[in-house]
């Protein structure tokens, strides 16, 4: 029985593969819109345009256009954001009572947590970075395309398959009796508890986090060879902008940081399923684990960061009427961060016991590396001072962006004081301190790239009253839910519990009080971010239509960006050859199209 | 209107109004504070260091909050001013 069970499955995967073969012969001749069709490069031509766009899906599945791969990472990133957002909204919605009521149970709890966090970090945050960096790096830049086109398709491509695996628990729950449910190991991963479980969700979990690792690793790697080769005529290291120059950073900064987790990822794999002791008490220590994590992880975060200090680098001074202050400055201290931040992983283990003088040296360190932060927020609030400025959405992002960073850093520095950390370390004020950087001023970047750009990537203007809403939501609701966590934190209340009935820290109605505040908080920005998601999809179909390559009206100021000029040029082409494409032939027969669409 | 480029708002209004706002933030932080960490068990009933202790209460905490961000982010901004003032082109 089970015999001809196997062979039907395998005759009916022949069949698919059939059919796939098929079905790509019968695709109208695929590689007039690879890039190099035709054979190569000739002369100035890049060979990287496009001749022609096929329609409908197969477009979006095939394309090599770094815009159109931009707009696949933003589109995934902000499907991920969804899935992290609602395991989120869960797990507060949970923590409004002291006993488990809402989730069957407290394990579900610890899984949607673990999901949260490993979504947000690689499902989202980077992939909605390598969104902005893929669309506007070549613009800016002055580049047909990304050095890589090819590659940087594949490195999209690896995420869907690494999502689909970091979730799997969830999925393959209620099939099959071996997984217990989603993956619960928290994204920290640390053993022996990662090493024990035994679901299989777990070894799903880290082969697909094994996949985002090596996509983000492809895509530095690109990033890194566009920005030193692919720069246009006028386009040299003293005129590059500052968003180019934190990708650049952000790409070095990957390219140690990712494939160090990717080993750590593995020797954690084969302790769990084929009987290393890479961290075991008996092999190499648990604590082994947390060095190899946090030397990746500490990295990680800044990976996280330096692009949307270059999103606000980059905005903000168009609507100060001003350009940045210092840019000189704020590209120094992006560099110095880039450098330090490797030197710091250790105050995420002041409480291990390791040793003290070691704990000394990376207290100083991690004190050492607010300074170079401090300094760009001091560049930013000049750029206001001198300046004469516009409260538009993007701008308004951008502002809550500094001030939740200032209340983030601040917090962070104190941790960084080890006397501090052994009071606060493992409670929510940690929680409270990397949520202000990681939605009060990630995301808040991330809104203000998306609003400032939208006209040009929609080619419609979004609805401005909807877009307040979205900006006074998140920014009361971010400020609500995380200094509630933040006094968790002073009342001594540990992270990552779904119950506190039996609390020995304090009374019960305070903590409760104070979750249901941060609950209060998360509703807010749940209505937000519906509000936004509407906005962004509604408007999409029936905003209206963007008529100038200068929407914003930054050329009054003299503030224009590269990419507003090159909108431009497209408006015009397209209304010149009424969305027609202009050809011409090449000599080896291959063609190429000629608008750098 | 989103891209009219007619309203504007002085930018050192802007900032003042942000520093403003921040430091009455500041209080409002730290007397919930003041109100949370009495409640926790083992907590000193006094704060502060040396001749400047006081006691933990919301009132007391408030005037901590907007005193220490006051002053200290009141110290940035002053420094940023003269250093704006200095290289008005930088
Ligand atoms: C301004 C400089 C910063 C300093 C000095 C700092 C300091 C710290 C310290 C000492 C901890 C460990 C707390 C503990 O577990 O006891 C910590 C945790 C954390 N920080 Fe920061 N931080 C800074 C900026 C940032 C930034 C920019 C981000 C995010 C992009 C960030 C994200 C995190 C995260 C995710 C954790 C928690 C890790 C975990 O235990 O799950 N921090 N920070
Ligand atoms: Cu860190």
């Amino acid at each position: 029985m089970a015999m001809e069970g196997q062979i039907a499955l395998t005759v009916l995967m022949g069949v698919l593969l059939l059919g796939v073969a098929v079905w790509l012969t019968r695709l109208e001749d695929w590689r007039s819109y690879t890039p190099l069709a035709g054979g190569g490069v000739i002369g100035d031509e890049t060979g990287h345009a496009h001749h022609e766009k096929p329609s409908g899906i197969i477009r979006w599945f095939t394309t090599v256009d770094h815009k159109d791969i931009g707009i696949l990472y933003g589109t995934y990133a902000v499907i991920a954001f969804a899935w992290g957002g609602l395991a989120a909204f869960l797990m507060r919605t949970e923590l409004v009572t002291a006993d488990i009521t809402i989730l069957p149970g407290t394990q579900v709890y610890n899984a949607l947590l673990t999901s949260h966090g490993i979504t947000m970090l690689f499902l989202f945050g980077t992939p909605i970075l390598a969104a902005f960096a893929n669309y506007f790096v070549p613009l800016f830049i002055d580049a047909n395309d990304m050095a890589f086109p090819r590659i940087n398709a594949i490195a999209f491509w690896l995420l869907p398959p690494g999502a689909l695996l970091v979730w799997a628990g969830f999925f393959l729950a209620p099939f099959a009796d071996a997984v217990t449910g989603g993956s619960a190991m928290s994204w920290t991963m640390y053993p022996p508890l990662s090493a024990e479980q035994t679901n299989p969700a777990n070894d799903l979990m880290l082969l697909g986090l094994h996949l985002t690792g090596v996509s983000a690793t492809m895509g530095a790697i690109n990033f890194i060879a566009t920005i030193f080769t692919e720069r246009g005529e006028n386009v040299g290291w003293s005129n590059l902008d500052i968003f180019s120059w934190t990708v650049l950073t952000q790409s070095g900064l990957i390219l140690f940081a990712f494939p160090l987790l990717g080993s750590a990822i593995i020797m954690l794999l084969f302790d769990r399923n084929f009987g290393t002791t890479f961290f075991a008490a008996e092999g190499g220590g648990t604590i082994l684990w947390q060095h190899l994590f946090w030397f990746f992880g500490h990295p990680e975060v800044y990976i996280l960061v330096l692009p949307p200090m270059g999103i606000i680098s980059y905005v903000l001074p168009r609507f100060a009427g001003r350009k940045l202050f210092g840019f000189k400055f704020v590209v120094y201290s992006t560099l110095a961060i880039g450098v330090l931040s490797f030197g710091v992983w250790a105050h995420h283990m002041f409480t291990t016991g390791i040793d003290p003088r070691l704990r000394a040296s990376f207290m100083a360190v991690s004190l050492a590396i607010a300074i170079p932060s401090a300094v760009k927020t001091f560049n930013w609030i000049t750029t206001m001072w001198n300046g004469k400025i516009r409260l538009t959405t993007p701008m308004l992002f951008c502002i809550g962006f500094v001030s939740n960073f200032i209340i983030g850093g601040v917090t962070g520095v104190f941790l960084a004081a080890i006397p501090v950390d052994l009071v606060l370390h493992d409670t929510y004020y940690v929680v409270g301190h990397f949520h202000y950087i990681v939605m009060g001023a990630i995301a808040f970047a991330g809104f203000a790239g998306l609003y400032y750009w939208y006209p040009m990537y929609a080619g419609r203007w979004y609805q401005k009253t909807l877009a307040k809403w979205h900006f006074w939501l998140s920014m009361i609701g971010t400020n609500l839910t995380f200094f509630a966590m933040i006094l968790l934190g002073y009342a001594g209340f540990t992270r990552r519990y779904a119950t506190y009935s039996g609390l020995t820290v304090g009374p019960v109605e305070v903590i409760t009080l104070l979750h249901q505040t941060a609950t209060a908080g998360a509703v807010l920005l749940l209505v937000g971010q519906i509000i936004w998601v509407w906005n962004m999809v509604n408007s999409y179909y029936d905003g209206p239509r963007v008529e100038t390559g200068d929407p914003w009206n930054l050329q009054e100021d003299g503030m224009r960006g590269r990419e507003w000029l090159w909108f431009e040029r497209r408006l015009e082409t397209t209304i010149a050859t009424d969305g027609g494409d202009e050809e011409e032939a090449l000599t080896d027969g291959g063609e190429v199209e000629t608008d750098d669409d | 209107m989103e891209t009219s480029v007619r309203s504007r708002i002085g930018g050192r209004r802007m900032v003042l109004g942000l520093y403003t706002s921040i430091v009455a933030l500041a209080a409002l932080f730290g007397a919930m504070i003041g109100l949370v960490l009495p409640v926790k068990k083992g907590v000193p009933d006094t704060a502060g260091l040396g001749p400047f202790a006081f006691e933990i209460n919301p009132l007391n905490f408030a005037v901590y909050g907007a005193v220490m961000v006051g002053l200290s982010l009141g110290a940035l901004l002053l420094l940023m001013a003269a250093v704006s003032a200095r290289y008005p082109d930088a």
